[in-house]
């Protein structure tokens, strides 16, 4: 089956990692695939999607065209995936 | 019932529509807790006081540093040392006369927490870290309480309004908090802004007017001058309010 590719728009805390970049195009057939491939190219961005057991942390929020979505969300042909940060500060 | 000067004082938030005097009288009526007085609380509370919320709690275990004057601008450097809850109560007194606000020198807990929110109509996400946030999520959901969430991190910034029950509470966006990655960088204008935002929800809230960001989170990129809004959902197995 052919990969479907997507949007993907990193917050700004994560761009720094993708070589400033806040859009990248990833093929990918669902959320993991995509987070997966994302940091295969960009491996600096691992550490802030993963933990160090390989699960993907849980204060990462991800959004299928702006609509909340689990890891294991499946993408579509031009679906845009926003992965935010939790902002923790006060 | 509004007096002649509250009637002066709030004049032109009273020209609103959909506020008018009704609004206001509900505000006057109203109590609600702001949880930490950093730079989101700090800017909360001179808004809420502004407002003419009835009754304001403010809670903080902390004493004022040098470090957090450019942030925080409840504090001054004549109140180094001081405790932030004592530093709020004079600046809030001088501010508005006409409300009370009550001084909670304490750290939030899973113990003293129910005490702190008793009774209020709204609580205000004040705090710096997610253990307390989740504390103060737990609470508000088991008593039925709105909870008005912000964070920030440098020039970014997030809200979202919590009703319980109807919409997703703080577990269910967040199952886990980050790890704790010591200071966190900050800018003032970060948590003043998102403050502002808190308190548009709580006052709308409050007077019963307007759409809330329930079930909704506004992202804020403060260096593209970016607004993001986005659609959340409940967990139905969430161990706070799952269903």
């Amino acid at each position: 089956m052919a990969k479907m590719s997507v949007t993907v728009r990193l917050q700004l805390l994560l761009s720094q990692f993708a070589d400033g970049q806040e859009v990248v195009e990833i093929t990918a057939d669902n959320n993991i695939d995509c987070l997966n491939n994302l940091t295969a190219q960009f491996p600096g961005l691992r550490r802030w999607l993963f933990t160090k057991q390989g699960e993907v942390a849980t204060y990462v929020r991800l959004f299928i065209n702006r609509q909340q979505a689990s890891v294991d969300a499946e993408l579509k042909d031009g679906d845009e995936l926003l992965i935010l940060l939790a902002a923790v500060g006060g | 019932m509004l007096t002649e000067s509250d009637l002066v004082r709030y004049g032109r938030q009273i020209l609103y529509t959909d506020f008018g005097e009704e609004g206001q009288r509900r505000l006057k009526r109203s109590h609600v807790v702001v949880a930490g007085l950093g730079g989101l609380g700090s800017a909360s509370s001179v808004y809420l006081a502004c407002a003419g919320i009835g009754h304001i709690t403010v809670v903080d275990g902390d004493l004022v540093e040098l470090s957090n004057l450019n942030r925080q601008i409840l504090h001054w450097e004549e109140d180094i040392g001081e405790r932030k809850t004592l530093s709020a109560v004079r600046k809030l007194a001088k501010l508005n006369p006409s409300v009370e606000v009550t001084p909670l020198f304490e750290r939030i807990t899973l113990s003293n927490v129910g005490g702190i929110i008793e009774g209020a109509h709204t609580v205000i996400d004040g705090m710096d870290n997610f253990e307390t946030r989740f504390i103060l999520n737990s609470a508000c959901v088991g008593a039925g309480i709105p909870f008005i969430h912000a964070g920030i991190n440098g020039l970014l910034g997030e809200v979202t309004t919590i009703i319980p029950r109807k919409t997703p509470c703080f577990a269910c966006i967040f199952p886990q908090g980050p790890a704790e990655e010591g200071a966190i960088p900050a800018f003032g204008v970060t948590p003043a802004l998102m403050a502002a935002l808190q308190v548009t929800e709580a006052v709308k809230l409050l007077a019963g007017f307007g759409d809330l960001l329930a079930g909704k989170m506004l992202y804020y990129n403060g260096e593209t001058m970016e607004f993001t809004v986005v659609d959340l959902v409940r967990d139905p197995e969430c161990s706070v309010c799952g269903f």
